[in-house]
C-alpha cells in the first residue's frame, strides 16, 4: 500500500472556511501528506481552517504533532482552527494526550462557525 | 503499517474488545515509531514484534538491534515525549530495556484483556502463543506463529496488505485471497509441530509465500490433484511457481509459492 492509498486528503473551500477531509490512517508514513496540504496558500488564506477526522480511522503520536502545527500555525495568521469527531481511537489519543481540550472539536454541520 | 495488520488478525482470532484492540495498535505504534525514528540514524534495520497471547493479557515486545539513543534516557522532544507517554497510558505495564553499546533497545508492553478467548492450549515446553514478526527491510518479513491456527487469522491480511504494497491490482488481490483462503482449508492437517513459520518477500507485482515445517511428504500434496479431490489444482493454477524443499535441520518441508500479478 502506498502512502497515498493510506491516506486520503481532500480539500473543499466552502465560503471563508477551508474544509480538509482526512480518510484512512495519519501516522509517521503519511503525517507528511498533510504538512504539506496545510502549507498550501489556499488554505492559509481562508476564515478558518477545519479538518475534517470523521473519517479517520487511526492516528499516531506524529499525526497529532501536525494536527498541532495546523492550529498553531492558524493562531498565529488570525485564523480560527476546528476538527470534528474522529474514530474512537482518534479521539481516545486526543483525549489521554490532552489535545483535544485544546483543540475546538465542531459537529460537521455547525454552521455557526465564520 | 503491517503490524497493525497483524495485530488485527490475533485481535480477530481471540475476539479481543474493539477498544482493547485500539489501544493496543496505538501503543505498538508508537513503540515502532521509536525504532524507525531513531534506532537506525535513520537508515533500514531490523524491526522485531512479538505477540504473546496469555490467558487475560496480551504481551507485545518490540524490539531493534540499533545503536540508537534509548527512549528512557533520550531527553524529551516534542514527539518521543508524547510518544513515551502514550505509551505508558495505554500499557498496563511497559518496560523499557536498554542493551549494552549497539546491541538495541526492547520495549515490553502488557496489555489487560480480560475478556478475551483463549487459544487452545499448548505444551509448556513449546513456543508462547502469539506471533512474532521480523521485518528486515520493507520487502521482506518472517512471522512465527503460535499455536499454528492463529496463522489463518493473521496470513490473509497480511498478503493483501503486501500485495497492496506491491502494487498488485485488485484482481491480483483478489487471487491472493483465493490462495490464502485455499491454504487456510488445506494446510492445517500438514503442519509439523505447533507453530508455523511464514515468510513473505514482495517486489514490484511481485509475491512469495513460503510455510514451513510441514509433514514430510505432504507439502506436494498441497499443490496437486489428489484423489481425495483438494484444493491443489487451485492453488497450482492461481500461483506462478511451486516448489517444495527439505527443511536441513529436519525431515520437514517448506512450501515455497510464487504470485505475480498477470497484468
Amino acid at each position: 500500500m502506498t502512502v497515498q492509498d493510506q491516506l486520503l486528503i481532500d480539500l473543499r473551500l466552502d465560503g471563508d472556511r477551508a474544509v480538509l477531509s482526512l480518510r484512512g490512517e495519519l501516522d509517521l508514513a503519511s503525517a507528511p501528506l498533510l504538512q504539506a496540504e496545510i502549507e498550501s496558500s489556499q488554505i492559509s488564506s481562508a476564515a478558518m481552517l477545519v479538518l475534517d477526522l470523521q473519517e479517520l480511522k487511526f492516528i499516531d503520536s506524529t499525526g497529532l504533532r501536525v494536527l498541532l502545527a495546523a492550529h498553531e500555525s492558524s493562531r498565529e495568521r488570525g485564523q480560527q482552527f476546528a476538527v470534528t469527531r474522529g474514530s474512537p481511537q482518534v479521539q481516545r489519543l486526543l483525549s489521554i494526550t490532552g489535545v483535544g481540550e485544546h483543540i475546538r472539536i465542531i459537529s460537521p454541520d455547525d454552521e455557526t462557525l465564520v | 503499517m503491517l503490524v497493525r495488520q497483524m495485530l488485527a488478525g490475533v485481535a480477530e482470532a481471540v475476539e479481543l474488545d474493539a477498544n482493547d484492540l485500539n489501544d493496543i495498535s496505538t501503543a505498538v505504534t508508537e513503540a515502532c515509531n521509536n525504532v524507525v525514528l531513531h534506532a537506525y540514524a535513520g537508515a533500514e534495520g531490523p524491526l522485531e514484534v512479538e505477540v504473546h497471547v496469555l490467558p487475560d493479557s496480551v504481551e507485545v515486545v518490540v524490539r531493534d538491534h540499533g545503536g540508537g539513543i534509548p527512549p528512557a534516557i533520550r531527553p524529551a522532544t516534542q514527539t518521543n515525549g508524547i510518544g513515551l507517554s502514550v505509551i505508558k497510558a495505554l500499557a498496563q505495564r511497559a518496560d523499557f530495556r536498554v542493551g549494552p553499546l549497539d546491541s538495541g533497545t526492547e520495549v515490553r508492553m502488557t496489555f489487560a484483556t480480560p475478556q478475551a478467548r483463549a487459544l487452545e492450549p499448548f505444551d509448556e515446553d513449546e513456543l508462547e502463543p502469539g506471533a512474532e514478526i521480523a521485518a528486515e527491510t520493507a520487502g521482506a518479513i518472517e512471522i512465527t506463529v503460535a499455536p499454528a491456527p492463529l496463522a489463518w487469522a493473521i496470513l490473509p491480511r497480511l498478503l493483501s496488505a503486501l500485495a497492496a504494497r506491491a502494487h498488485f491490482r485488485t484482481d491480483g488481490i483478489a487471487d491472493i485471497q483465493l490462495v490464502a483462503d485455499a491454504l487456510t482449508a488445506t494446510v492445517p492437517a500438514s503442519i509439523s509441530g505447533s507453530h508455523l513459520n511464514i515468510a513473505i518477500s514482495v517486489e514490484p507485482r511481485d509475491l512469495e509465500l513460503r510455510i514451513a515445517p510441514l509433514i514430510a511428504g505432504h507439502a506436494q500434496h498441497l499443490i496437486v490433484d489428489s484423489p481425495e479431490g483438494g484444493l491443489g489444482p487451485l492453488i497450482a493454477k492461481l500461483t506462478s511457481s511451486q516448489r517444495v524443499a527439505t527443511l536441513a535441520s529436519s525431515d520437514d518441508e517448506m512450501l515455497a509459492l510464487r504470485l505475480h500479478d498477470r497484468r
